[in-house]
């Protein structure tokens, strides 16, 4: 059971994070598409994405370090896919660079909030971590990014810019969806009295 | 955090991370302003093409580097993807169509699997002793926060002064850290 629940959870995480893989398409789509949208602007959008995530995580990680029964993370992965499932969507309707900055940011809190629901959902896949089966992971997480990027700018090029966002969308809130029934049905401890 | 090789190969890694930091958000402008060929879809070729390559060589590199002498391979290793990626900024500027920049790409790709991989090998040797997993939180916040300044330095830098200056300044940091590489083989070398 735990083998195919291993392979969905990383998959899953990285159907998430994704949006980082595609950043070619990301920033030739600011240019296409956006007024005002230079380099500088777009080296500070990714900047104030990886500070979102650099100032977020530590609390996030905080929040559900003692959380036995695992209810506090599922709120947390509820809201952060949320917010990530909603973020190609929010593209398709910026109109200038400001309100790039802000899907950003929410962008980056739909991941570190995800991120401890998904760390919960692998420990308790694998019982415990060892380096190889890190290894592994990165391994499947690297290809599967590898694919997706390939078949992005292919959607991109034939398709155009806002196909691929909506296949974007698609793809995340499914993923999202998919990582929240998973959570459900294996990462709660129902055993255990509420924290 | 007493030991020195342990704040060298954090440091290593900052600056690879900083330097690749650089042109990361901007690479696919870099690529439709400078090149011939450049598509959107020749863009995400390259993309995927690098983490193909990277995945491969890291697996090739940490199989020799654990095969025998594994500290020493691993040093040599370290060294070997610092040159690598720092030379890479260099043969963007010579690129002139994508045929070439995806050779680059695969280039990159190797310089990026064997560092890593040595990366991984000497820090899980060096931190045995030390508070791994507070060290390690504290080392990706810093990488986190690291990427964030270069995005934002590198396309500073690109807008206002061209990209050949950020493929310099990306050159200069790389070399720092290869010049680091090298102090830790040093320091190895004179403790034994």
């Amino acid at each position: 059971m735990f083998r195919w629940l291993r392979a969905l959870a990383v998959s899953d995480m990285m159907y998430l994070t994704v949006f980082g893989l595609l950043a070619p398409i990301f920033a030739l789509f600011l240019r296409e598409r956006i007024p005002g949208a230079t380099l500088l602007a777009v080296g500070l959008a990714e900047g104030i994405y990886l500070l979102t995530i650099g100032i977020l995580r530590p609390f996030s990680q905080l929040y559900s370090k003692n959380d036995l029964t695992g209810w506090r993370t599922q709120h947390l992965l509820w809201f952060g896919s949320f917010f990530a499932a909603m973020t190609p969507f929010l593209y398709l309707m910026a109109r200038d660079m400001i309100d790039v900055y802000v899907i950003q940011i929410l962008y980056g809190v739909g991941i570190v909030f995800c991120e401890p629901g998904w760390a919960r959902l692998m420990d308790k896949a694998c019982q415990y971590r060892s380096f190889f089966n890190t290894e592994r992971y990165n391994t499947i997480g690297t290809l599967t990014a590898a694919g997706l990027a390939l078949i992005g700018g292919f959607i991109a090029d034939q398709y155009g810019m806002v196909t691929l966002l909506i296949y974007m969308n698609v793809t995340i809130v499914v993923a999202a969806g998919f990582l929240c029934i998973l959570y459900w049905r294996f990462g709660l401890n129902k055993n255990s009295a509420k924290a | 955090m007493k030991s020195n090789p342990l704040k060298i190969l954090l440091a290593t890694d900052l600056l690879i991370a900083g330097a690749y930091g650089l042109i990361l958000p901007i690479f696919p402008l870099f690529l439709m302003d400078t090149m011939a060929g450049a598509t959107l879809f020749t863009v995400a070729l390259a993309q995927s093409i690098f983490l193909l390559s990277k995945i491969n060589f890291h697996w090739i590199a940490t199989n020799y580097i654990e095969h025998q002498q594994v500290i020493n391979r691993a040093r040599g290793g370290l060294l070997t993807g610092a040159i690598i990626i720092s030379l890479v900024p260099a043969l963007y500027l010579l690129a002139v169509d994508m045929t070439l920049i995806l050779l680059i790409q695969i280039f990159l790709g190797l310089g990026l699997g064997i560092l890593q991989a040595s990366w991984k090998i000497l820090s899980h040797e060096d931190i045995k002793k030390t508070d791994w997993p507070t060290l390690q939180a504290n080392h990706q916040h810093t990488t986190i926060f690291v990427m964030a300044m270069t995005a934002t330095l590198g396309g500073f830098t690109a807008y206002n002064y061209g990209y050949c200056a950020l493929m310099y300044l990306m050159t200069g940091i790389g070399l720092l850290g290869v010049l680091l590489s090298a102090m830790l083989i040093i320091k190895s070398k004179a403790k034994n």
